[in-house]
């Protein structure tokens, strides 16, 4: 065993060194230990005696992190130091429904707990903890803990939580953060419906049960949508990703060059009765644009857009909110309908015009974008 | 003895009698005022002082006298430093200094403790001369924290006798005219000092820019002036704007602060002739940027904002936004030329800012007040002054009177401060009573104070509203219970509520 180090003496975040030793040693290093030296000795304790560990040198240089932090940091040590994977039961969540709104989906990155700790506050529809493109490479297995332990302890609110995962380490990935009951995988760079196979298949050995929301970010991609969006039952949306998709096609980010990608996605979203989710607005300082930007993709028939500043999500869902027209004209088309029902009439018709399915499902969308 | 803030007291703290906390409004003053004291000046008589050592010789300073400073300079003041070290070298032991606040830059003053220099301590403590007090070596007698409006009232009462009064004035004439917003050291309003001009027997005023008599605008007049010193540098006035005066880049933060605004606008108050105090922590300075957006939006003009003035409220004064602005404080070099160059900056003394026992302070005719907090606890007190360790760390500043004053006063605090939970069952030190504070702000919703059912009632649903006992085990489900801070039985500082009962006392930390 050599001597590690896990973490960081970032706020809210903690440092822990691992080394050998004949005996178990804990020592804390904390501003405020005076209040916290033995309750976060105790837990150290617990996950030594846990794991069976007698003889280990550990510090813990504490900076305002939270019980979930310190634990990750732990069992991230423990996985270098002893080769242990620390797994616990799966939590119960209750699922969120297929069709449950998704206009803002907040990236987190996952190796941040100062981020983490309040993403549930800001309102959101999601939540996507990432251990992806935000977690540099040798932080991978320290994410992996983290969001594990943040999704077990934390309550994110209303949100809808999702991880996503990377390419290259599905396995491990998912054995991690299934423990802690996502609501959804995020699936990065599809390509192909094997990709969307492969992840099913892991979920399935490790009888997880979550939703996918594929990213198609390469001229791949937008080509194999169609067949992406209809490769799982668990798929509730596509998710557009631009900037891999414009380095892919060796073009310049506009929104010409984005729309007929961006087109391409909403109708194979579509075609499979699927939400279709636009990417993000990279400026977080231009709210102008960010309206601008969102107010268009919802016209193209996108549901939603990703979010990586807590500032962007209000102006979005307020490009979201329907006018007032759309409300009274949903509204009527649903009392058509219970009418109608009551009636025991089939077709329904308001003001002169079938209300059919796609409209009936629509309708109802816009109202419960008003609760 | 048990006071209102159910915080038990003895009767007795070394000479002083002790009245518990009743009420914020329940104390009765005495009937009279301290009496003025009387001047002879004829013509021909010089007022001017070759040296700070002159001074303090004509000023009469004996062993176990009195003086006082105002620290509008903050932590870029010199004055007190100088003047102390003068006096240790005259040979004068056992003073009682009654400082408005003493700021880190007044470290030396920790040796003059040490040497029987100073044996007394009435004001503000921020940074490491409450650390030290609250640890170790003992005054004379336990430090006394008073309010900005409580230190004018105790004054004004007589309760405190200063002898000699020391006034750092950026701009001065030989017969002691002077203000606070001219001259290289300008530092704006003079809201301390011209209470103590008023009442101390002596008054020396200290100036690096001596100008021809007479200096106008006038904010002391020479009528309350002894004796005047012209030195090198009275301070620097960059070190008015300390660290915690950046507004805050944290989203959950601002978050926060947008919340508050939403309150205000659901409670009715964000309407023509609106007024508010709004601090300079990082959170308030959010607020104080959102209420201005937002009133803009709605084209609503607010009557007047007081201070504690920075930037922000200067801008809001300049766009139109606010009709006046009253300053006791400028809390930035913004604020110093605003006041200097805009009739409709007013300069105020703290009597009139916050002393209860007046024809009526400007707080009570604030709408709503922003304020921050160490801590707060299930019945709405808050501590300002210690750490949740125990160590004394801050003033009260014009906390207990903005409080008491304003119609709604609101708290802002994160949940957690690193892990250590802001919401407590029982706050360490009570420095403003829970019967004056109508909201608690955290990141994760408001909590608003149950007697205040006329807000509940008129606030939507839309708000993130929470029960206090929410948020107090939501803290506590995400940090764990922290150990309680041991104390010994010393007692190293008393705090007054702003009518000069005691809200509650600092015990030296059990080290």
């Amino acid at each position: 065993m050599k001597k590690i180090q896990v973490g960081t003496d970032n706020k809210n975040d903690c440092l822990v060194e691992c080394s050998p030793g004949k005996k178990c040693v804990i020592h804390i290093d904390s501003k405020t230990g005076a209040m916290f030296e033995k309750h976060i000795t105790d837990m150290a304790k617990k996950i030594l005696v846990e794991q069976g560990i007698k003889k280990i040198h550990i510090t813990i240089q504490e900076n305002g992190s939270l019980d979930y932090v310190i634990q990750s940091r732990i069992e991230t040590a423990l996985e270098k130091t002893h080769g242990i994977n620390v797994t616990k039961d799966p939590i119960s969540r209750k699922p969120t429904p297929k069709n449950k709104a998704r206009r803002t989906r907040l990236y987190v990155p996952g190796n941040n707990p100062r981020m983490i700790t309040p993403a549930g506050i800001y309102g959101s529809d999601c939540i996507i903890f990432d251990l992806e493109d935000s977690v540099p490479i040798h932080q991978k297995d320290a994410a992996r803990y983290l969001v594990k332990n943040a999704l077990r302890d934390l309550d994110f609110g209303g949100s809808e939580l999702w991880v996503r995962i990377n390419k290259s380490d599905i396995y491990k990935d998912l054995s991690q953060v299934l423990q802690g009951t996502p609501h959804g995988i995020c699936i990065p760079k599809v390509e192909t419906p094997e990709d969307i196979e492969t992840v099913e298949k892991i979920v399935q050995e490790l009888s997880g049960q979550v939703k996918f929301m594929p990213i198609i970010e390469s001229a791949q991609g937008i080509i194999n949508a169609p067949r992406i969006a209809r490769a799982s039952k668990h798929i509730v949306a596509l998710a557009f990703g631009a900037e891999d998709l414009t380095r892919d096609i060796g073009g310049e980010r506009s929104w010409e060059t984005l729309l007929y990608p961006r087109g391409a996605l909403v109708l194979a979203a579509k075609a499979s009765g699927i939400q279709a989710l636009d990417t993000i607005y990279p400026n977080t300082r231009d709210e102008e644009g960010l309206r601008e930007e969102t107010k268009k993709i919802k016209a193209m028939g996108f549901d939603g857009k990703g979010v990586i500043h807590p500032d962007q999500i209000s102006p979005i869902h307020d490009c979201f909110i329907p006018s007032s027209e759309e409300i009274m004209n949903a509204r009527a088309i649903v009392k058509a309908l219970r009418d109608a029902k009551k009636k025991g009439m089939g077709a329904v018709s308001l003001d002169g015009k079938m209300i059919d399915e796609p409209i009936e499902k629509k309708a109802k969308r816009i109202l419960s974008l008003t609760k | 003895m048990k006071n209102k803030v159910g915080r038990d007291l003895p009767p007795k703290i070394g000479n002083r009698k002790i009245r518990g906390y009743q009420g914020a409004f329940s104390t009765k003053p005495h009937p009279k005022k301290a009496s003025l004291p009387v001047r002879s000046v004829y013509p021909g008589d010089s007022k001017m002082c070759a040296s700070l050592d002159e001074a303090i010789k004509r000023a009469g300073l004996c062993t176990g006298g009195t003086i006082s400073f105002h620290h509008h300079l903050r932590n870029g003041d010199r004055i007190v430093n100088m003047v102390m070290e003068r006096i240790s070298k005259m040979g004068f032991r056992d003073i009682h200094v009654v400082p408005s606040a003493l700021f880190p830059v007044h470290k030396p003053l920790i040796d003059h403790i040490k040497n029987g220099v100073i044996t007394q301590i009435q004001g503000s403590l921020n940074g490491p001369l409450g650390a030290f007090i609250s640890q170790g070596e003992k005054l004379d007698e336990p430090v006394v924290l008073r309010s900005h409006g409580g230190r004018a009232r105790a004054i004004a009462a007589g309760e405190v006798t200063i002898d000699v009064a020391f006034i750092a004035a950026p701009i001065a004439d030989d017969y002691g005219n002077c203000n606070g917003s001219q001259g290289k050291s300008a530092f704006g309003a003079m809201g301390f000092p011209i209470v103590d001009s008023l009442y101390a027997h002596k008054v020396v005023i200290i100036t690096d820019n001596l100008q021809p008599y007479p200096v106008t605008p006038i904010s002391i007049p020479q009528t309350q002036v002894d004796y005047v010193v012209c030195i090198d540098s009275i301070g620097d006035p960059t070190g008015i704007k300390t660290g915690t005066m950046e507004i805050t880049r944290s989203p959950a933060r601002l978050l926060m602060a947008k919340n508050v605004v939403r309150l205000l606008d659901a409670s009715g108050v964000l309407r023509d002739g609106f007024s508010f105090q709004a601090g300079a922590g990082g959170t308030s300075l959010a607020v104080t940027q959102f209420l201005h957006d937002h009133m803009k939006k709605k084209n609503i003009k607010g009557g007047f904002a007081m201070g504690g003035i920075t930037g922000d409220v200067v801008n809001m004064l300049r766009e139109g936004t606010i009709n006046r602005i009253l300053d006791a404080q400028s809390f930035d070099l913004s604020a110093v030329e605003s006041i200097r160059e805009n009739p409709n900056h007013q300069e105020v003394s703290h009597i009139m800012f916050g002393d209860p026992h007046t024809g009526g302070c400007v707080v009570n005719r604030q709408d709503a007040c922003f304020l921050g907090a160490t801590e707060v606890d299930l019945d709405f007190n808050v501590n300002v002054n210690t750490h949740s360790d125990g160590i004394l760390l801050h003033g009260i500043g014009g906390h207990q009177d903005a409080a008491a004053g304003s119609d709604i006063t609101v708290i802002l605090a994160p949940l957690l401060r690193g892990r250590v939970p802001v919401i407590r069952e029982k706050v360490t030190t009570v420095t403003t009573p829970g019967d004056t504070v109508d909201v608690i702000a955290t990141e994760y919703g408001m909590a608003i104070n149950p007697l205040r059912d006329d807000l509940l009632d008129k606030v939507t649903k839309k708000l993130p509203l929470r029960d206090i006992t929410d948020l107090y085990h939501l803290a506590k489900r995400l940090a764990g219970t922290p150990r309680k801070v041991e104390f010994v039985d010393d007692l190293v500082a008393v705090i007054e509520y702003r009518d000069g009962t005691v809200l509650d006392t600092v015990r030296k930390v059990k080290t």
